[in-house]
């Protein structure tokens, strides 16, 4: 592999120093050498050809980025240079956060490690770039990988240990839309009530059907990992279908078969859960996640089950990095227009079925036609930012631009 | 510590699944031979290699975590040669070569690693590798498989794997990139050339066994897991069932209905249709291409074994009319593949309703079984017992007492 330039040397010492400015205004504005590609051109670099389609071209950066030194005669590749520029923009890295994002693996499919154009290459290889010129799903490699190692170093908070179960006993089991159902089987559980018990009755909760597509989704998103919202929902219009997660009657056919209809409940409106258990305590709404924030977790995801192994990424998701995104503002995820007839359709099937009266509904079997949640889709550029600001926000030596301004 | 590593790093297509196939069938013998192959299961090295690259693949990487570390370690503590295989390490970065390198001993005082790569031609890996990518769900015509290979930046997923995995100088630079001022030399470096199309069959193997210091050892080569290819109209008809099914069929499903059924199964029997091939004029960017890598091959002076002029591969028929495009194929055979796919569906429906017809017979049996049961005057009296104490609330606490005592095990989810 070639040794880089000082022209490349200058910028990754520029970058590691908070420098900001990009690789193609680096050479003239700092005033460095370029090395042998005289004048800032690339004359005696091989920087391919297009012609017949050449696939010749190129080199990637060569070096290793391991062992977190970077200091020897090679460069990292241009997506993790790019992104530490970008950080630098937004805040201020600590030195160890610097030494990562220069260290960083470049997670899932794409291009290997990215050569800085202008600079000497080989014949061989990916052609290099000018990292300004990167799209963004290739920075979001580097920083959600090194988030998801985050959100796995972090942890989840140890939860307070469940009471004992009470004397009092209210046999249920609490299903339907997961997105609702499982913060409040937690919470029951944890103060005494837990699910299940002789003769338990199910119930299934529930409210407008685009919501529950929502939370769906949300939930796949998180846990088990999705395709992108726009991609997912799509999906489901062309089967004309809805996901077993917000399909009541669905769960409320299985549930009739294994304890009988008699024990199966439909629960139009979560709030009305506490007074339907006879509990008297509140039980906690999910929370709103904004579009950007859904979709940074949705990339996070599958690499949080990556790298911390089977049957910790729920935990981890919901747990670790859930709170933190849910503080996060911005519009959440919502129906588009080409498909808010759909569900409204569907939504329509859904109340005549309700209405059919194979099984008990609690509360206003109306609540299902809401009109399907408004919002926007998760735009890219967005999910950066917030991922970058995330992976300040987590190093304890680094800063954000706010605070670094107000410093 | 392991005295001598032999590190497969690819490429994909080039017999690298018979080759583990083998290893895994044969890894008793291979040790008393005094060669470890590391592998609980067959698809181990895949695992490490996945975990070695932070790479997800639909879910299964999740089983991979720490996976290479334990294989690295297992290489570690075994004195001997050591075998890890798995072709989707040529697309290791340096710094993944180079993690990948040390945690095998690379540059360890009595440790010696030795990188081997299994290498075909350019005219038979392109149109297998589409063939591949059509097997896993891709939608691509061939004609904008070929646009995006051409395309300059390799920025799409297609060019950016296609390449990371088939170009032959730059997958050994990354890996002797890896491995920095321990220095990986040329002769630690190894080519095995797949034989020309008419060679003799087992020759290959010949070439692996010379590669991997495996000859004298009586193997059983019994394996049926070689990658199995389509014709034209097959991939074809494949293509247009992932055009259509790919927002319908689950991934399990696809696995099992799609790729192993129908590819696997029926329509890689049809080897009388039309084979996959490089389009003619697709040889004329090519052929340089290949050229400056064998090129750079030699003046490297890697072992070979083989033959490097293997790579240029056969050119195409100059008529063009011998050509199969499988992006417009004879639909004639397309007819016939999709009715023999129909056969095989209808016959595995029928195998799967013949099993369900046998599960309900069980189900009958068990409930016959449980019927005798509760005649049984002790059972009935413990049923009767159940009912009444379910009617009301005290006799509720009597059965949740009655539970916690037993433990919570017993009690209903």
């Amino acid at each position: 592999m070639s040794a880089p330039t000082p022209r490349a040397t200058g910028w990754v010492a520029h970058l590691r120093a908070g420098g900001t400015t990009p690789w193609a205004a680096f050479g003239a504005e700092a005033g460095v050498s370029t090395g042998s590609t005289s004048g800032g051109s690339t004359s005696g670099v091989s920087t391919g050809s297009t012609s017949g389609g050449s696939t010749s071209a190129g080199s990637t950066s060569g070096g290793s980025t391991s062992g977190g030194s970077t200091s020897g005669a090679w460069t990292p590749g241009a997506q993790q240079l790019e992104v530490l520029r970008r950080l630098n923009e937004l805040g201020r890295p600590g030195p160890a956060l610097v030494e990562r994002v220069l260290a960083a693996d470049l997670v899932g499919r794409g291009r290997g490690d990215l050569g800085l154009v202008g600079e000497p290459q080989r014949r061989f290889g990916t052609p290099p770039v000018d990292p300004a010129d990167l799209p963004t799903p290739e920075l979001l490699r580097v920083v959600t990988g090194l988030l998801a190692e985050d959100v796995v170093r972090a942890g989840t908070p140890t939860p307070p240990a469940p009471r004992r179960p009470r004397w009092r006993r209210v046999r249920y089991r609490l299903h339907g839309d997961p997105w609702l159902a499982v913060p409040m089987r937690e919470e029951l559980t944890r103060h005494g009530y837990p699910p299940g018990g002789g003769r338990a009755v199910t119930y299934l909760i529930g409210r407008d059907l685009g919501s529950m597509l929502v939370d769906a989704w949300t939930r796949r998103a998180l846990v088990d990992g999705a395709a992108p919202w726009p991609l997912w929902l799509k999906k489901l219009h062309r089967a004309d279908r809805i996901p077993p997660r917000a399909d009541l009657l669905r769960q409320a056919r299985w549930w009739a078969d294994r304890v009988g209809a008699d024990r199966v409940r439909i629960v139009t409106d979560p709030a009305l859960v506490p007074d339907i258990l006879g509990v008297d305590m509140p039980l906690p709404a999910p929370p709103v996640l904004a579009a950007d924030a859904l979709e940074l977790a949705r990339r996070v995801s599958p690499l949080v089950g990556l790298f911390a192994g089977p049957g910790h990424r729920e935990q981890l998701m919901r747990h670790g990095l859930l709170p933190r995104l849910a503080a996060v503002p911005g519009e959440p995820v919502g129906v588009p227009a080409p498909y808010r007839g759909w569900v409204e359709e569907r939504a329509a099937a859904v109340h005549r079925d309700l209405l059919r009266g194979d099984y008990a509904v609690l509360g206003d079997p109306a609540l299902v036609l809401g009109p399907p949640p408004a919002g926007v889709s998760p735009s890219e550029r967005s999910v950066l930012v917030l991922a970058m600001r995330t992976l300040l926000e987590n190093d304890p030596e680094s800063r954000t631009q706010s605070v670094a301004e107000g410093a | 510590m392991a005295r001598r590593v032999l590190l497969h790093v690819g490429t994909p297509k080039t017999g690298t699944t018979y080759l583990q196939d083998v290893c895994f069938l044969n890894r008793d013998l291979l040790r008393e031979h005094g060669i470890l192959y590391p592998a609980e299961r067959f698809d181990a090295h895949f695992l490490a290699a996945l975990d070695l690259m932070r790479l997800p693949w639909g879910g299964l990487e999740e089983q991979a975590v720490g996976a290479w570390d334990r294989l690295a370690q297992e290489v570690r503590d075994f004195d001997g040669t050591a075998i890890v295989s798995h072709e989707i390490l040529a697309r290791a970065t340096p710094a993944q070569a180079r993690r990948a390198l040390a945690s095998l001993g690379h540059g360890e005082p009595g440790t010696e690693v030795h990188l081997i790569l299994s290498v075909r031609d350019l005219v038979r890996q392109i149109p297998a590798e589409w063939q591949e990518n059509i097997k896993h769900r891709t939608t691509a015509s061939y004609a904008d498989f070929l646009a995006e290979l051409r395309e300059y930046t390799r920025g799409g997923i297609i060019a950016s794997w296609f390449w990371a995995v088939q170009e032959l100088p730059d997958i050994i630079d990354r890996w002797r990139a890896g491995a920095g001022e321990q220095d990986l030399p040329a002769a630690h470096v190894h080519l095995v050339t797949v034989p020309p199309p008419g060679s003799p069959r087992d020759l290959l193997w010949q070439r692996f066994q010379q590669a991997f210091g495996l000859e004298g050892i009586d193997l059983d080569l019994g394996t049926d897991r070689a990658n199995v290819s389509l014709g034209v109209a097959e991939t074809y008809l494949l293509r247009q069932v992932n055009l259509r099914a790919n927002d319908q069929i689950e991934p399990p499903d696809y696995r099992e209905l799609v790729r192993e059924l129908l590819a696997h199964r029926t329509l890689s029997a049809r080897t009388s249709s039309p084979r996959l091939a490089l389009p003619p004029d697709a040889y004329g960017w090519i052929s340089p291409l290949t050229d400056s890598w064998i090129e750079e091959l030699r003046r490297e002076q890697y072992d070979v074994v083989g033959s490097l002029e293997e790579l240029t591969g056969a050119p195409p028929s100059a008529d063009p009319s011998t050509y199969s495009d499988p992006d417009a194929p004879d639909l004639a055979l397309v007819v016939d593949a999709a009715a023999e796919s129909i056969v095989a569906l209808v016959q595995d429906v029928g195998r799967w309703r013949a099993n369900e017809a046998r599960l309900h017979e069980e189900i009958a049996d068990l409930h016959r079984e449980l019927a005798r049961a509760r005649l049984n005057p002790v059972h009935r009296l413990k049923e009767r017992l159940y009912r009444m104490l379910t009617r009301g609330r005290s006799g509720q606490r009597v059965l949740d007492l009655y539970y916690r005592a037993r433990g919570s095990s017993s009690r209903l989810a």
